[in-house]
């Protein structure tokens, strides 16, 4: 191999090196590591709804933000722990930071038995109303 | 005639040295339609597998979301999108990378929807050293029209010899021992990383940035 391209790419993977390095823009915690280690091994599952938990507390707590999908990865963790209502927290908040899973986060919120934004509306006017009273 | 076959030879030789070492400018991909449609948001379907190694789509799954959502794009929960479809009936990846990507986008409410085809994943073992190579097609089309938006192939192989002086028995000593680690378990996770950046980042030929990027359409002379 010529020398000047081994250097050209040795530049050039210096300039893919350092461009990883770049802080990222969202909060990601072990996400990819943890669910790869549970495709390698169904019984890492915990490990990894456990990992997305962490990223989403430690995130909120330090006003970063959770990466897209996150909420709703953790939401289905939950959903599968039969833990729904919980599940309907989280798929709210991933639509509410994205409004780009708005469709997908209905279907989700209705399978988990949540009601729809809607209703959910109608139900925060009755329940400020009884406030009010 | 004779003299000049050398020279011919010569020349030809020159040119393919001149065409192995220049750089040559990347060859920009055409972004036309990729522009006018400017997708938000990305559905990431499970991959076609053409290796041997049946657990690859799964693996490529978890890496590729954080190049994507970096790059500044919505990225739907890609864990959560396999389930679903799985659980409707969709987990055959042949059979979803042949239908219609309009009704998939529409189902989810995405703009796009990213295919990617992993065509090697695979680790070849010699005596002295193992080479690993993943090669990846992706393509990303349109939720609207079903058209092409985006196509990349990627193709990265590593060899974890080390070539570097030394005792020749002693070489072959650690050429063996990193054969057999390689055989034992090859970790193809940073060549998928790897060519997960590559086919992203790649300037002229990667992926334009995305709406939760600051260069957002301001990329316009070099995507």
């Amino acid at each position: 191999m010529n020398s000047s391209l081994k250097i050209l790419i040795a530049v050039a993977a210096l300039g893919l090196g350092s461009g990883c390095a770049v802080p990222t823009k969202y909060s990601w915690g072990d996400y990819d590591t943890s669910l790869y280690k549970y495709y390698k091994d169904p019984s890492k599952q915990a490990d990894y709804a456990s990992a997305l938990e962490k990223n989403i507390v430690s995130a909120e707590q330090n006003n970063k933000r959770v990466a897209p999908g996150l909420y709703a990865e953790y939401g289905y963790m939950l959903l599968q722990q039969k833990r729904k209502s919980e599940a309907v927290v989280y798929f709210r908040k991933e639509q509410q930071a994205w409004p780009e899973s708005s469709r997908f986060m209905e279907g989700m919120i209705k399978t988990a038995g949540g009601s729809s934004v809607a209703s959910e509306k109608q139900e925060a006017v009755v329940a400020t109303g009884d406030q009010g009273k | 005639m004779i003299s000049r076959l050398p020279k011919l030879a010569c020349c030809s030789l020159l040119v393919a040295i001149l065409a192995g070492c220049a750089v040559p400018p990347p060859a920009r991909y055409n972004y036309a339609k990729f522009r006018a449609e400017s997708p938000k948001s990305v559905l990431v379907v499970p991959a076609v597998n053409k290796s041997v190694e049946v657990d690859a789509p799964d693996y490529l799954l978890s890496s590729i979301s954080i190049p994507l959502v970096e790059r500044g794009y919505y990225v739907f929960p890609v864990h959560l999108v396999k389930q679903v479809m799985s659980d409707d009936g969709m987990s055959d990846a042949d059979m979803v990378h042949n239908n219609d990507p309009v009704r998939l986008a529409t189902v989810f409410g995405a703009d796009s929807v990213m295919y990617i085809s992993i065509n090697r994943w695979d680790a070849q073992y010699a005596v002295f050293s193992t080479v690993v190579t993943v090669e990846l097609a992706y393509t990303l089309k349109s939720g609207k029209s079903g058209e092409t938006l985006w196509a990349h192939k990627e193709k990265l192989a590593y060899s974890p010899d080390n070539n570097s002086g030394g005792h020749p028995l002693a070489m072959l000593i650690a050429a063996a021992i990193t054969a057999a680690i390689a055989k034992a378990a090859p970790d193809y996770m940073p060549l998928a990383r790897q060519a997960n950046n590559g086919a992203i980042y790649k300037l002229g030929t990667g992926l334009p940035a995305g709406p939760y990027d600051e260069s957002f359409n301001k990329d316009l002379a070099a995507y």
